[in-house]
């Protein structure tokens, strides 16, 4: 693909969203629940596509293609466990966010755990914890665009300017109007992922019914990509921290605050549900069909570039939008949430004082900071998507019994809560980094038993707070009456 | 929790469980594919009737 095409593509998508970002400002004054929440109001449809655009990175068209390529169904197995794993957490977990939110007019994720468990180091140590996991997964996302542009481009466009182009896009894409700008340009660009890769698996399809049909050559020629040849324990250690992505990661827990009803709550429940299933299967069926067509790759990250130069550049260069998009919605938000959380948890903690404009002032100032420190992350073209990727999974899994224990113990302690993710990170922190795989398993399985044991034996051996019993009955009694 | 959210917290808890150990107990030669893909097409009806009840208009 030449790099006048790519760059022409770019420049279309790039108009549309920045029009949409845009024009999604409201007049008169912007709070912070307007800018980091959009006052609560956000229709059913675009929360649905905000979440399924935030949840769904670049990783699925590049990674999960990569990963059937070379493993087979295992990844369908992997993907779609993380699909059931949300759609359970979500209807379980959305209506307490939700109600929690609006009730005790919370912003950020942190702000729950701070105020549900009377302490603010709670929400401030969970802060850190989600910037240092946050960061480097949210540079993969530049890394991967960086990789795709040269690559497709035949090196005509380097990775740096790949990279400095998903960031740009990325930013314009969330300042003007914060959520309200990244939701709306995510609902664009969900519906461009889904879109391109229904053209893509659509255009492979028609050429395999012309040489016999997919299904027969795949068990013909790679019938072993049919098989599971994952072990159990590769299989879990994958899989486990994705599953509880729903309630662990803050780019999408903060989007259990925004819906305007509960009409709107189960259409993002249901409408990011059936938008999975469909992408999923397209993707590990792209994996398959790569395996046919493009057998033998030392990498298989690059299956899909290699697919795009198969196929005509009308589709190739909708797809290759697709997944740019897919990056950049993943990014935007992640760069919100945490701009957010920096501002709420950690210098409204240590500044109480401090006014809600000033507040607002010095989240965006930090927006550009997050924004440069992970664009300049990506320069470093480290050699370690994998590792930052599992460590990121990992470390945020760690978070899950303080969140199971704000909801449904009444014995948990904000001490309990600090301990758990604090030894619980700095296990899979340092699994991670030693590449340690202790009795086998993988470092998010540790991190998660050193965190629930902590988070236990620390809770029972210190002060419960005052209002637990009031926070966990009265979400208890309006989920009775509510759903 | 509430009585029915109960309820599907067990049944997520059991389908999980399925979703690993059926497809390493009885399709990992074949039908692994099939088998994720209609459990999944399961839990997102189930999904579908569980939150039918949040259009309605709300009582309070």
């Amino acid at each position: 693909m030449s790099a006048s095409i790519l760059m022409f593509s770019i420049g279309i998508w790039f108009v549309a969203g920045s029009y949409i970002s845009y024009t999604s400002r409201m007049s008169g004054k912007v709070d912070l629940a307007e800018y980091f929440l959009g006052s609560r109001r956000i229709d059913g449809f675009i929360s649905a596509m905000t979440y399924s655009a935030t949840t769904y990175s670049a990783f699925m068209m590049v990674g999960l293609v990569g990963l059937t390529y070379r493993y087979g169904v295992a990844a369908l197995g992997f993907e779609l466990m993380y699909l059931v794993g949300t759609v359970f957490l979500l209807i379980l977990f959305a209506p307490r966010y939700w109600i929690a939110g609006k009730k005790y007019n919370l912003i950020s994720p942190s702000e729950l755990l701070s105020f549900r468990y009377e302490n603010k180091a709670v929400g401030a140590v969970n802060t850190m914890l989600c910037l240092v996991m946050l960061v480097p997964y949210a540079s993969v996302q530049l890394m991967g665009a960086g990789y795709l542009v040269e690559t497709l481009s035949d090196g005509a466009l380097s990775y740096t300017t790949g990279t400095i182009i998903a960031a740009i896009v990325t930013f314009v894409f969330c300042w003007w109007a914060g959520l309200r700008s990244v939701a709306r340009t995510d609902a664009l660009q969900a519906i461009i992922m889904l879109v391109a890769s229904i053209a893509l698996i659509g255009y492979l399809t028609s050429k395999f019914s012309d040489a016999g049909g997919f299904r027969q050559m795949l068990v013909a020629n790679k019938g072993e990509l049919l098989r599971i040849n994952w072990s159990p324990s590769f299989f879990i250690g994958l899989t486990l921290p994705w599953t509880f992505f729903a309630v662990t990661n803050p780019q999408v827990v903060q989007r259990l605050f925004i819906p305007k009803d509960r009409s709107s709550i189960r259409k993002m429940i249901l409408g990011f549900s059936y938008f999975g299933f469909v992408y999923t299967v397209i993707c590990c069926l792209l994996g398959l069909m790569a395996a046919l067509l493009i057998p033998g790759l030392s990498l298989p990250d690059n299956a899909m570039p290699m697919l795009l130069k198969r196929v005509p550049v009308s589709v190739s260069v909708i797809v290759f939008v697709s997944i740019l998009a897919a990056a950049v919605s993943t990014m935007n938000s992640i760069v919100l949430t945490l701009s957010n959380m920096f501002g709420r948890d950690l210098l409204k903690a240590l500044l109480p004082s401090i006014s809600e404009e000033s507040e607002l002032r010095a989240s965006k100032m930090i927006m550009i900071v997050i924004m440069i420190a992970c664009l300049l992350f990506a320069q470093l073209r480290l050699d370690l998507i994998v590792v930052l990727s599992s460590l990121a999974s990992g470390g945020l899994l760690v978070q899950l019994p303080a969140v199971l224990g704000a909801f449904f113990w009444k014995r948990a302690t904000a001490k309990g809560a600090m301990a758990s993710i604090l030894l619980g990170g700095l296990t899979v922190g340092y699994m991670s980094v030693t590449n340690l795989k202790f009795l086998g398993q993988w470092p998010a399985v540790w991190g998660l038993l050193v965190a629930a044991f902590s988070f236990i034996l620390v809770s029972l051996h210190t002060k419960v707070p005052d209002t637990a019993n009031q926070f966990i009955d009265e979400l208890k009694d309006e989920i009775s009456v509510r759903f | 929790m509430i009585k029915k959210e109960k309820l599907l917290a067990i049944f997520a808890v059991v389908l999980a469980l399925c979703y690993v150990v059926v497809p390493y107990c009885f399709f990992r030669e074949k039908g692994s594919f099939l088998f994720w893909v209609l459990t999944t097409l399961l839990v997102l009806v189930t999904g579908t009737i569980y939150t039918r009840d949040w259009n309605r208009e709300e009582r309070i």
